[in-house]
């Protein structure tokens, strides 16, 4: 592609950005570079020490072109230096964890995140001499409180996984590089149409692609994206040697979804709008949690942090278990499974005793007041997904009548 | 070990696990052929007493679930996949005439349609009359032996849209089969079949999959009609692969979001460029001057006009030349209907094949880019074509 020279929109840039037609026969479309290594000149390197910004390709865990077309969309949506595309959501995770923490460090992580984030930060990360506390993120106080000396990083999620509850990034961003530490941001929620985190102050963006920006439900992918210097170095250590790196073929499924990914989340948070407010006004439904709604206890913070409202949203229902059944068994469009940010509607039910439990260890009556305010005994997330508003109502509203 | 290296190699894994749970995604069965347990099976799925399938020549699961979903959203009976909008337009047509039939064509069409129905069907005795179906009455060119009457529903490139409702009673009233290719409008902006029309056949390769990667044709029409093409397809054999199969149907996921930002970007787009001085006449049946705009309002969905509009140049050939080198991410590509904006040059690449003569015809000057307007922020496309005409 030519050198844009005027500054782009968000659909242009999920479209153009990265990509260029294939030099040598002129393809439009993104060529899938389906091949682990590259033919290199007599003096290739053999080391990843000697790794130059502009090397030719070598080796497919280091880099390569299908991979790097997709790294190069993100950056531009998220509007950072750089990007590193991973074989998922959690190797995105692992690797800006290590990358940024040694034995003797100390980080901030949310209490309350994706749980697979959450079991790693409870024992595995422990386990490395790496201390962790587990805060309310939502609470400035609480993060100023469990500052340390050796605080090198603080780790939230905002709309979080699954309370929808969210943390504001400038004011976080501020703490952080008050002490010398760093923000990293799970904006995998949000996406870039919503919020750019890296704007508000954040250092590292994490996305977990296999949600929204993929969109469709086919390929599992994540991303951390930054500045260039830190991502060149977090690339020579913890990318390339953890080795999660992503298959070109599902990177080329991922830069497909991105080119409908603005278009999509307008879809998203119009159909999560209507459908909260026909949940809000339903009988059965005792909360509905939706940041676009007033009813969201942080509405002002996600009017000024988002500029649109995703389409996630949790509500609550007496007997939530007994609930969760009858769902499962008689919904005809919206599928019961986990997972989220698909095409599909996708909603499932999540017990608070049973997450307090195995992901969730509050430590203080401040966090488990918080969790209660958004969650009570138990919510349905529901990734609201691109079907016809008034259908999903319609599922919802033949399986409410049951209870 | 009862089996040798080898054999567990080659079998091993062929049988899906156990599991009381489905793929949430639709699986691309990437397999030629299908396995039976034994001989009685094999009948019952040959003779369409069980279902299942043989061959992927004959059918495959990811073909199925995308005729699907297009003959729901196109209100039909069934549908055919095949490997290219050629394979679906060409098949639809074979499928309902014999030697010593005649058909009647618009003589404005997707230039690969017209090089098939006058040189292609004249090998098997088939007759055509070339007809104007949108200025002219078409009811004049029947003969006792019309059986078809073939048209698209937005002309390329002009872009003019036929009245199908009058079309269709008009072609009905003399016997005959209409059959319109769809590709330009797709079923989110007009269903012919709701309009009478017998046949819809579509080039997927442009809107339904609409990111550029693949080649594909789609055939909807009643449950007996799609019978008679599907016995002609199995003998000519285009199939299409079931990965491209895939990639279609995960398309039409968002075809509706899709057209909705194509058709509002071109209206745009139209309107600036109609105001340009640079430009001497905008083709876009959503312009109040489109001759068919009234046409267009009455048998388009949703007040939709579609993602592709024609511009003339008023310097002509010197004009379009330059424009299209002055273009920077705006590529001259010759096909349509992807995420990103482009342009093409009809005389020189869908209606190549015809002669000055045809061209004058068809009023298609060497002045005329087609435009096929993507999914980017509309200001962004704009400011590229000031930036482009400009220096002209």
């Amino acid at each position: 592609m030519s050198k844009i020279t005027f500054p782009i929109g968000i659909n242009t840039a999920a479209i153009h950005a990265g990509e260029e037609p294939d030099p040598f026969t002129g393809a439009s479309a993104p060529n899938i570079v389906m091949s682990t290594t590259f033919v290199a000149d007599a003096n290739a390197g053999f080391s990843v020490e000697g790794l130059e910004e502009d090397a030719a390709w070598i080796y497919t865990r280091w880099g390569n072109p299908t991979i790097h077309q997709l790294e190069l969309k993100l950056a531009a949506l998220e509007q950072g230096e750089s990007a590193i595309a991973f074989a998922s959501g959690m190797a995105a995770i692992t690797a800006l964890l290590l990358h940024t923490l040694r034995a003797g460090d100390h980080a901030i992580v949310s209490d309350v995140a994706y749980a697979a984030l959450a079991e790693m930060t409870n024992e595995m990360i422990p386990g490395l001499d790496i201390s962790i506390t587990k805060v309310n993120t939502a609470d400035t106080e609480a993060i100023k409180n469990a500052i340390r000396t050796e605080t090198r990083l603080i780790y939230i999620e905002t709309p979080c996984n699954p309370l929808l509850r969210l943390t504001d990034i400038q004011e976080i961003a501020k703490i952080a590089h008050g002490v010398g530490a760093k923000l990293a941001v799970d904006s995998t929620f949000a996406t870039p149409l919503a919020t750019r985190p890296l704007e508000l102050g954040a250092d590292f963006v994490v996305h977990s692609l296999t949600k929204y920006l993929g969109g469709h439900g086919d390929a599992l992918g994540g991303a951390i994206i930054g500045s260039k210097a830190e991502l060149a170095a977090l690339r020579k250590t913890t990318a390339i040697r953890l080795g999660g790196v992503i298959s070109p073929f599902n990177a080329w499924l991922i830069i497909r979804g991105l080119a409908t990914f603005p278009l999509r989340m307008k879809a998203h948070a119009e159909n999560a709008l209507a459908v909260a407010k026909f949940l809000e006004n339903h009988p059965r439904i005792e909360r509905v949690i939706y940041p676009g709604m007033a009813s969201h206890p942080q509405h002002e913070l996600a009017k000024r942090q988002m500029k649109n409202y995703s389409g996630m949203i949790t509500f609550q229902v007496k007997n939530g278990r007994e609930a969760a059944r009858v769902f499962a068994e008689n919904l005809q469009i919206i599928h019961y499974a986990v997972s989220l940010g698909h095409h599909r509607s996708l909603i499932f039910y999540l017990p608070s005793a049973e997450l307090l439990e195995t992901s969730f260890k509050f430590k203080t009556p401040e966090q488990l007041a918080s969790w209660k305010l958004f969650a009570g005994e138990g919510i349905f997330r529901f990734s609201v997904g691109l079907e016809d508003a008034e259908d999903i109502i319609h599922d919802l509203e033949l399986v409410l009548e049951r209870l | 070990m009862d089996k040798s290296f080898a054999s567990r190699l080659i079998h091993l894994g062929e049988k899906n696990p156990e599991s009381v749970s489905r793929t949430k995604s639709l699986p691309i069965a990437m397999t030629s052929v299908f396995v039976f347990d034994d001989v009685e099976t094999l009948d019952q799925v040959y003779e369409g007493e069980a279902n299942g399938y043989i061959y992927t020549r004959n059918g495959n699961p990811v073909h199925d679930a995308l005729a699907e979903i297009m003959f729901n959203i196109e209100e039909g009976g069934d549908a055919l996949v095949y490997s290219s909008g050629m394979a679906a337009i060409s098949l639809s047509i074979i499928s309902q005439v014999k030697a010593g039939d005649h058909i009647i064509a618009a003589n404005v069409l997707y230039g690969g349609s017209f090089q098939f129905i006058k040189t292609e069907l004249a090998r098997f005795n088939i007759e055509v009359t070339f007809v104007d179906p949108i200025n002219d009455d078409i009811t004049p060119y029947f003969r006792p032996n019309t059986r078809v009457v073939y048209v698209e529903t937005i002309s390329n490139p002009l872009m003019e849209v036929i009245d199908l409702e009058k079309i269709a009673q008009v072609t009905h009233r003399h016997g005959a089969k209409l059959i319109v290719d769809n590709t330009f409008a797709t079923p989110v902006i007009c269903q012919p079949l709701l309009l009478g029309a017998d046949i819809v056949a579509y080039s997927a390769t442009k809107y339904l999959c609409g990111h550029s990667d693949v080649t594909a044709g789609i055939v909807v029409a009643d449950k007996d009609t799609i019978k008679k093409i599907y016995s002609s397809g199995l003998l000519y054999g285009p199939t299409l692969s079931p990965f491209d199969a895939w990639l279609v149907v995960r398309s039409l996921r968002t075809l509706e979001l899709r057209l909705i930002q194509h058709s509002n970007n071109a209206l745009k787009l139209a309107q600036y460029l109609e105001t340009h001085p640079k430009i001497s006449t905008v083709y876009y049946p959503g312009l109040p001057s489109s001759p068919t705009f009234e046409v267009a309002q009455r048998i388009f969905n949703n007040n939709l006009f579609g993602g592709m509009l024609s511009i003339d140049l008023a310097d002509g050939e010197r004009g379009a030349y330059e424009l299209l080198r002055n273009l920077e991410t705006i590529k001259f590509v010759p096909s349509l209907a992807g995420v990103s904006t482009s342009t093409s040059y009809p005389a020189k690449t869908s209606h190549r094949s015809l002669n000055e003569e045809e061209l004058r015809k068809a009023n298609i000057s060497k002045g005329l880019i087609r435009i096929s307007s993507g999914l980017e922020n509309v200001d962004d496309i704009i400011q590229e074509f000031e930036k482009a005409l400009a220096k002209i």
